[in-house]
């Protein structure tokens, strides 16, 4: 089917093209997920490439979308057994992938509360920006990641410290065109579930309330949404209806 | 810059690959560039910085559209969730010209992301003038379709690539991309004359030119984009300006890039080429100027 010639024979000019895919595969991969690739070492993240691909050959039309599952496949994958981290870290680093090209949104500021009358507070409702996502993880991956993602590390800069396994939970959103992340307790954490559930403000209080003294709730609930609008994290503030 | 070109086609002059370690220079300077050319798969997206840059440089600058995954050649369906965030970009950019490669790149709803060579048979040709002609219709305007670099080649092929994309052109009335490096690299791999690719593609197709550089692997060449342009394919692009005309004129670096000074460099190049030929033949055409010229130095 495919010809011959006296200097490159049929096998040896497909050849050409099966090296090329996975060298261009390999070359994404280690893009989107630099910590995992230099945590595990360039012989090992060949390997896990070469797994990967052959269970999740590309199919959108994008290369921006071929290590999605990533994470996903490294749950099952033996590399994980002695470095159950991997998946963690591998699902942080895509978070940062994703908010990159979120869509773009408005960001609403502290200014938009300025004459919210104070029996009007309960039922505000906010909505955060596209590009926004928690991830709830077993394994506090960011000391790893900041230390790991320098672009030129030293030649004798040491590994990384592996991820120790402690929850973590990290708010991930862009604002403007930077790309952000922050760790978050329990109490933020809640809160942000019933952020994401477009809960009402005096919702979000009382699921803080469940964590904290109560008559805390409420002030560290105003503080939360304080920090979130200054970090660009909401896009909208809704006032409840009237009931005529 | 109003030339008249043989396609119709407008000739936006000497342009460069739009790149991201380009971006500072390329927003705060004053870049030796005529126009930029985008892959557009990279500005298929639903936010962030690329498309703020994008809009931004299209403010300053007329720019193309380069696909890489409309896979023209494929037995699968055409995309049409890709071919409408396609004519979303166009929207969005209003280029000056849209393109993509003669090629397949997977089946089965696989993408290599690779351009696979097609077999030239007639069957393959009906196949491709027709999804191209659908392709014109759904964008409401014509694209340009690209001769590819290959390493393989198919037994069943009954025809030229170059006869190939002449009756393509011909039949689904597009334009077509030539990518002069393509043609070296091609011609190498599987032993033809690069100077009878360019004489069976007709004058009134080619509305621009691809030039990059390539990697000599000995038996073959692999057309990799990341080194400068070599002299033979200079003096191949000297015949193709020759042949064709002024034509809008890229050139691709998509490794190694090197600063952005560097590449106007190479461009100049280009230019330099392309006035040499212009000039040339206008002077040529004007026999009262040579005789003029001829009777002013005492000939």
């Amino acid at each position: 089917m495919l010809t011959s010639d006296e200097r490159l024979s049929a096998v040896e000019r497909l050849d050409i093209y099966a090296n090329m895919y996975f060298a261009r595969l390999l070359d994404v991969l280690r893009t989107d997920y630099p910590v995992v690739a230099r945590m595990l070492g360039e012989v090992h993240f060949h390997n896990l490439a070469t797994d990967y691909l052959l269970a999740h050959p590309p199919s959108h039309f994008s290369l921006r979308y071929a290590g999605e599952p990533l994470a996903r496949f490294l749950e099952d994958h033996p590399l994980t057994a002695e470095r159950p981290w991997l998946p963690d870290l591998a699902r942080f680093e895509w978070a940062l992938v994703d908010a990159f090209d979120a869509p773009d949104s408005d960001t609403a500021s502290v200014e938009d509360l300025a004459g919210v009358a104070p029996e009007d507070w309960p039922g505000l409702r906010f909505g955060a920006v596209p590009s926004a996502r928690v991830l709830d993880l077993r394994f506090a991956v960011l000391p790893t990641w900041t230390s790991g993602h320098d672009e030129s590390p030293p030649d004798d800069q040491e590994l990384p410290e592996r991820p120790e396994a402690l929850p973590q939970a990290i708010r991930v959103w862009r604002r403007n065109h930077e790309v952000l992340h922050r760790p978050v307790d329990e109490p933020e954490r809640v809160a942000l579930r019933a952020l994401a559930d477009e809960r009402p403000f005096g919702e979000i209080c009382d699921a803080v309330g469940a964590l904290v003294d109560e008559e805390l709730a409420a002030p560290r609930a105003a503080n939360m949404l304080a920090t979130w609008l200054a970090d660009g994290f909401i896009a909208s503030v809704a006032r409840p209806e009237r009931n005529s | 810059m109003n030339r008249t070109t043989a396609s119709g086609a407008p000739d936006l002059g000497h342009g460069l690959g739009l790149r991201t370690v380009h971006y500072p220079d390329v927003l705060e300077g004053q870049p030796r560039v005529d126009w930029f050319e985008i892959i557009s798969e990279n500005f298929m997206i639903p936010g962030g910085r690329p498309l703020w840059v994008l809009d931004r440089v299209r403010e300053r600058f007329p720019v193309v559209m380069h696909g890489v995954s409309l896979s023209i050649g494929s037995t699968d369906p055409l995309d049409l969730d890709y071919l409408r965030q396609l004519r979303e970009l166009a929207r969005r950019v209003e280029p000056s010209l849209i393109s993509d490669h003669l090629c397949w790149t997977g089946i089965g709803g696989h993408n290599t992301h690779d351009l696979l060579p097609l077999p030239y048979t007639e069957e393959a040709l009906a196949h491709v003038a027709g999804r191209v002609e659908r392709v014109q219709e759904f964008l409401g305007r014509r694209i340009l379709i690209e001769n590819p670099s290959s390493y393989m080649r198919f037994s069943a092929s009954s025809m030229t690539e170059w006869d190939f994309l002449a009756e393509l052109a011909r039949r689904a009335d597009c334009w077509l991309l030539l990518d002069v490096n393509n043609v070296y690299v091609s011609a190498f791999n599987h032993s033809f004359d690069a100077d009878r690719y360019l004489a069976g593609i007709p004058r009134e197709r080619v509305a621009q030119f691809h030039l990059a550089g390539h990697t000599d692997h000995g038996r073959y060449i692999l057309d990799t984009h990341d080194h400068p342009i070599i002299d033979p394919v200079w003096a191949l692009y000297e015949r193709a300006v020759a042949r064709f005309g002024p034509v809008s004129t890229l050139i691709e670096r998509d490794d190694h890039i090197p600063p952005l000074a560097e590449l106007e460099t190479e461009l100049d190049h280009a230019r330099a080429i392309a006035e040499g030929v212009h000039a040339r033949s206008a002077l040529g055409s004007r026999p009262d100027t040579a005789t003029a010229v001829a009777a002013h130095h005492g000939a």
